[in-house]
This record gives structure tokens, sequence and C-alpha cells, in this order.
């Protein structure tokens, strides 16, 4: 399990950038395939033959294959688990700051088919994270400010399926405008079948967050090896049967009905009733897909920015800086406000100059001023309406960057 | 004429601060979307890769649940009598629900 650097005996962490594995401390550099026939070389003139720990038999090279070992920290503190491959160490709890992480055993995982080697560093990490907060208008200094020496690669798992969908659909859509608008029905069967849909297969992470992260490019998979996962953590399989069959009938159903509104190629589509089936290709393809994860807390919240891995796409969406938003509105407000209302004066003038002789009270001015109250309603209605949609798209972000569950995900693999 | 000039401009600052302040937060809450959420946007799956075969279609059927019914009962009779259907069955994961994911 230990990989050492044979120059010089310190710990080999795998580096994005050269994609290479690398020794910090002499600044030696292999590739991945020179470290593992090293490795097995090693194991062939000088291991053990591997044992079952039930029987004590030997067993075939075929069934240990099938997993690999990681070691599993915890901190005594707050409770988080980390998984950790080959020699890396975990000192200090960055969650609770606390020094007392223990090793608590070696795991065995099933062993992933393929892995997508991490391409950005953790220094790209950060500079995205840096720079696209610095442009944000509204974000926090304190988000702007970031400490990011807390940032932690992760690799997560996820399960690429082939699926065959059937569906039978009436889809409804409208011809026409205003009175003269229709709603017609169409009814469409078909099939289809989708290869290497991905599958996000930890149950602890929230399933949203890890849908925003992607795209990745599967053509830069490679054979699982461990080296890859040197100085980073990891995560193993826990989803169940039920879910992967849930979410693959959701994803093909989504872009079933996507297609189908496409061709028929009408206005305000939508799906009024469907049936469908969905099988699942046993042979299933394990893989694990990088992403940096930074975890932080403000005004007592916990917020968890991720980036992906392999393309630096950066999710997550971080509270707003609420007096200058105010601040904004009411300036901006304002000015157009003054403006709007020398312009309203102007016109109010002219359409009351026609009532000099009928008086000049409120019932009087409001009346001769109808053709501008309808405008006005239905102008501040819109934009108002939009506004609020907008706003709780916002907020509703920022929900899923503090959500619990992809919080404790990272919490439990801190090193 | 003083009153008339009054209520006028009373009622355009009322007026106009209300087309202000709505427009106002319509600008800033577009700005506020683009500078504090990132990467919301979900990738869609490719249609490329899903190789869609439309097998039975009919254009502006009646609006009525009986016909709803038939064509969707009719489609997926036909969709699961597919002998691709019966192949893709005989290679699918028929695992219970509670089973974790694992090779099979």
């Amino acid at each position: 399990m230990a990989t050492l650097c044979r120059n010089c005996g310190n710990p080999l962490v795998y580096d994005p950038e050269t994609r290479r594995i690398v020794c910090d401390a002499c600044g030696s550099s292999f590739a991945a395939e020179q470290i593992e026939a090293y490795g097995k070389a090693f194991e062939e003139g000088n291991a053990p033959r591997p044992v079952d720990p039930v029987t004590g038999e030997p067993v075939s090279s075929s069934a240990v294959q099938e997993f690999f070992e990681c070691n599993v920290y915890t901190c005594s503190s707050c409770g988080g688990e980390i998984f950790l491959s080959g020699t890396e160490a975990s000192t200090t709890c960055i969650y609770c700051g606390s020094p007392s992480v223990i090793f608590s055993r070696i795991s065995k995982e099933k062993r992933p088919d393929f892995i997508l080697p991490f391409q950005v560093t953790k220094q790209q990490a950060t500079e995205i994270i840096r720079q696209r907060f610095s442009n944000g208008m509204f974000v926090p200094n304190e988000f702007k400010n970031l400490q990011v020496d807390s940032i932690r690669g992760i690799y997560i798992p996820y399960w690429l399926i082939d699926v065959y969908h059937a569906e039978s659909a009436i889809v409804s859509g409208e011809t026409g405008s205003g009175d003269s608008s229709h709603r017609h029905y169409y009814a469409r069967t078909g099939r289809m079948k989708m290869n290497n849909l991905l599958v996000e297969a930890s149950m602890e992470l929230n399933d949203s967050s890890s849908r925003l992260l992607e795209p990745y490019d599967l053509r830069m998979l490679r054979p699982f090896d461990e080296e890859y996962m040197l100085g980073f953590y990891s995560d193993a399989s826990d989803i169940t049967f039920g879910e992967l069959r849930r979410i693959a009938d959701q994803r093909a159903s989504d872009l079933f009905k996507w297609e189908v509104f496409k061709r028929i190629n009408i206005s305000s589509c939508r799906l009024e009733k469907s049936q469908s089936a969905t099988l699942i290709d046993k042979d299933l393809k394990y893989a694990l897909l990088p992403v940096w994860f930074v975890t932080t807390l403000y005004e007592g919240k916990p917020h968890t920015i991720l980036v992906n891995g392999q393309t630096g796409k950066l999710v997550c969406a971080v509270p707003w800086n609420k007096k200058k938003f105010k601040g904004m509105v009411a300036l901006v407000g304002s000015i157009i406000g003054i403006l709007a209302a020398l312009l309203f004066t102007i016109i109010g003038l002219i359409f009351t100059s026609g009532f000099a002789f009928g008086g000049f009270g409120v019932a009087t001015v409001l009346t001769s001023m109808i053709p501008l109250i309808a405008p006005v309603l239905v102008i501040t209605g819109a934009f108002s309406l939009i506004g609020f949609i907008f706003y709780k798209n916002v907020t509703r972000q920022i929900e899923l960057t503090q959500a619990e569950d992809t919080f404790n995900f990272t919490k439990k693999r801190q090193g | 004429m003083i009153v008339r000039v009054i209520l006028v401009v009373f009622f355009s600052l009322l007026f106009g601060f209300a087309i202000g302040l709505s427009i106002g937060f319509f600008i800033f809450t577009l700005i506020l979307k683009n500078s504090n959420v990132f990467g919301a946007k979900i990738a869609r799956d490719d249609p490329r890769s899903s190789n869609l075969v439309i097998i039975a279609k009919e254009d502006r059927i009646q609006h009525r649940d009986d016909v709803f019914d038939y064509h969707i009962t009719n489609g997926m009779r036909e969709l699961l009598s597919n002998p691709g259907y019966h192949e893709m069955m005989s290679r699918s994961v028929k695992n219970p629900d509670n089973d974790q994911v694992t090779h099979i």
C-alpha cells in the first residue's frame, strides 16, 4: 500500500499539471505506469500471496483486483472520517481544526474500473475561485478574501450505465396567439439508447450539486490506478439499485421529452401524460471523477464551494452583501424614479389642462391621468415579478450551497 | 392651478418611484444572479447519443382521457413487444431495489 519515493523514501503524490507521480521532497517524477510496474515487480518477488481472511486459503489475483485498500482516519474531536490512499497521512482536521486525527482502520473498497485524473491543480482551482469571486459585484468581502487553504481534492464515485428507454407520451402545444390561440395534442411513442450515462454513486453528496458539476469529458478516462489517488481523498459507492433506476428513468425521460418537444416544434409545449420503461444494462462501469471542495462558515452557516477537477467549472452560490444591494436598488431606483416623475409631471399637466374648468380634486386629476396609470401598473408589475423570480432563483441556489448533506460529505472526508 | 400642479406632481412622484424601484430591483437581481451564482446551468444529456427512434406518432388527437390512454397503451404494447426490448431485457439488471449497486 505504501507508495514511497524510491530515491528518498518520502510519500509520492499525483500532480495534475504534469500528470505524473511526484515527490515533493526530492523533486523526483515518475509515470503512473512506472510506479505500477515497480510495485508489481516488488510484489512478485517479495510480497506474500494474499489469503482469504475467513478460510485462510490463497485467493486468485482476479478476486484481489475487485477491491483496493485505503486508510481510514477519524477525527476524535468531531467524528469526521477520511479515506486516504497511499502513505498520505492526515494530521489536522480542517473542519474543526483539531490535531486529534487518528488512524482508524484499513478499509477494502470496491475497485473502480476507471478514473478521471485531476487536470486542474489546487493552485488553478484556488485561482478560479478567487477570480470569479473578485468579479462578483455583490460577493461579500469575506468570500473575496476567502482563505482557501482548506481546499480538498476528492474523487467522487460514479456509475457509467447504458440505458434502454421506451416511452409513450401525449404532448400538447399552442398554435396562433391571443383569442385565436388553440391547444393541440400529439401522441408520440419512441425508444432510445443512452450510452455511458453518468450517475453519481454517493448517497451522502447532494444530487443537485453533483449534477451541476457535469459535463465531464469521458474520453479522458483512464483504467483505474491507485497512483492517481495519491494526495487526494475518495469516496465509495453506496447507491442502491432502486435509486440508480430512479435517476436513470428521470434522466432518460427528460431527454425524451426535450427531443419530442424539439421535433414537434410548437410553442408552449408541455407533457400531458406518459408511460415509460427503463432498462439498465448489466455491464455497469464504476469510475472515480475529480472534484475540488472548499468548505467555509459564513454568518454561522456552512457553505461548500465545488470546482470540477477536470474542466474547472465552479459550482456554488454565495450570500450577497445585503447593504450594498439595498443601497444600489434605492440609488438607481430613485434616479429612474425622479426621471420618470418629471416625465409624468409634464404628461400629467398636459392631460389635466383640459379640466381647467372642472375643478382640481384628487378624483379629477386621477381620472385625467388614467392613460398613465395602466402602463405604470403593467411595467411595475412585470419588472417586480421578473425581479422576484431572479431573487428566488438566487436564494434557492444559495440553499444548495448551504445544504447540510454536501457539507457533511466534505466533513467526512476532511484531512 | 397650484392644487392641480401639486396633485399632478404628487401622483407623478408616486408612479415614478414605483416604476423606478421596480426597474432598479429587476436590474440588480439580474446582476445578483450573475454575480453570486456560479455554474447553475445543468448540462443537458447529449441528444446525439440518445438515438431516439419514434415508432408511432399521431398529430392533433382529441383532448379526451380515453383517447390519451388508448394511444399510450397501444404505444407501450408496441414498444414492449419489440425484439430489441426483449434482447435488452435479458441483459438488464434485475437486482432488488434495496441492493447496493456493484459489478454484476
